[in-house]
């Protein structure tokens, strides 16, 4: 690859041969979709990178897939990828030090071997603390049990189920086991779990703790990517990401209805 | 009639077996002493920083924690 700095204002800051943009961009493109970023994220970024080194980018973007076609437009080389979303947890983090990337290109011209080396930096550091990330999940837990009113003890024994399944979610998640088994399992556990305050005669809110001891496996991303793609018109990933929501909601019913049952627990 | 309470049991005893057996291996593997800090300070740029704001670093955009 040969990079040259333009310093016209009409040629692009970087010019790059459009092969090597195509290739850097389906490999972004697999990483942004995969971080759970929604469809006109993905379409700016590439479009505004794309141009930054002088190419038309055209997308189509699948549930799963993003079709990318770099056209040079002072040879008419054209070029096309197919990249696979990588598949992985939602990281804002991802999505964020993409998003900078790309206006890093679009406003410093990085080169394409830097731009290459930040997306290594930016995909194989991110690290989170895994004992923070469920401590804070379990304590935003509690704390929406206090929205939705409930006393002082529904909310320690909704942060200890959420603390339980959250934990259950990472070792089931990190032995590969299928998301829609682990949503089952989880909500079934943190259920059982936040049904103390029923068996027990704990608090004075025992509706409330058993109903919030789940919310963290609602489905939040999917629902509002995919209320976002409909709005953009991208109405396949739209209706996929839906789905998979819908699944997953269903599978997080399914655990809750187990877990009220054993615990004998009237659901109306 | 003790279902409930017996699923309550099994449900918390499994967890506390599961979360045991785990805490004890990561201790004899030693990635729990591995620490890393939950709170850190970091630079304006790094906390707020919105697409299209410039990379270029000010000068005279300093923190007081740039003095320290």
């Amino acid at each position: 690859m040969t990079a040259t700095t333009s310093t016209t204002s009409e040629k692009p800051r970087v010019a790059a041969d459009a092969r090597d943009v195509c290739r850097f961009l389906s490999e972004y493109s697999g990483w942004i979709l995969g971080s759970g970023a929604s469809c006109i994220r993905l379409e700016k970024n590439v479009r505004r990178i794309a141009h930054a080194y002088g190419k038309k980018a055209e997308i189509t973007i699948t549930p799963h897939h993003v079709h990318i076609s770099i056209v040079a437009p002072d040879n008419d080389e054209a070029v096309s990828a197919i990249a696979s979303s990588v598949p992985g947890p939602v990281s804002f983090n991802i999505i964020t030090e993409l998003s900078r990337l790309s206006w890093e290109i679009a406003d410093t011209g990085l080169t394409l071997d830097a731009a290459r080396r930040r997306l290594a930096d930016i995909t194989g550091n991110d690290k989170q603390n895994k004992w923070l990330v469920l401590a804070l999940v379990a304590v935003a837990n509690a704390s929406f049990c206090r929205l939705f009113g409930g006393d002082l003890t529904a909310m320690a024994i909704v942060c200890i189920a959420t603390f339980a399944g959250y934990y259950i979610k990472q070792c089931l998640l990190g032995a590969g086991v299928d998301l829609r088994v682990t949503v089952i399992v989880c909500a079934f556990v943190s259920s059982v779990l936040g049904a103390t305050d029923y068996l027990f005669a704990l608090g004075s809110t025992p509706a409330i703790t058993i109903g919030t001891s789940i919310l963290y496996l609602v489905p939040g991303i999917p629902y509002l990517n995919s209320f976002s793609d409909m709005l953009y018109r991208y109405y396949i990933c739209s209706f996929s990401r839906l789905m998979d929501a819908l699944v997953l909601t269903a599978c997080l019913s399914s655990g809750l209805c187990a877990g009220m049952m054993l615990m004998n627990v009237g659901m109306f | 009639m003790d279902t409930p309470l017996i699923t309550w049991a099994c449900v918390v005893g499994l967890f506390l077996i599961i979360l045991s057996v785990r805490i004890i291996h990561s201790i004899i593997n030693g990635s729990i002493l591995h620490r890393r800090h939950i709170f850190e300070l970091g630079s304006e740029r790094e906390e707020v920083f919105v697409p299209g704001d410039t990379l270029k670093i000010d000068e005279n955009d300093r923190d007081d924690i740039d003095d320290l």
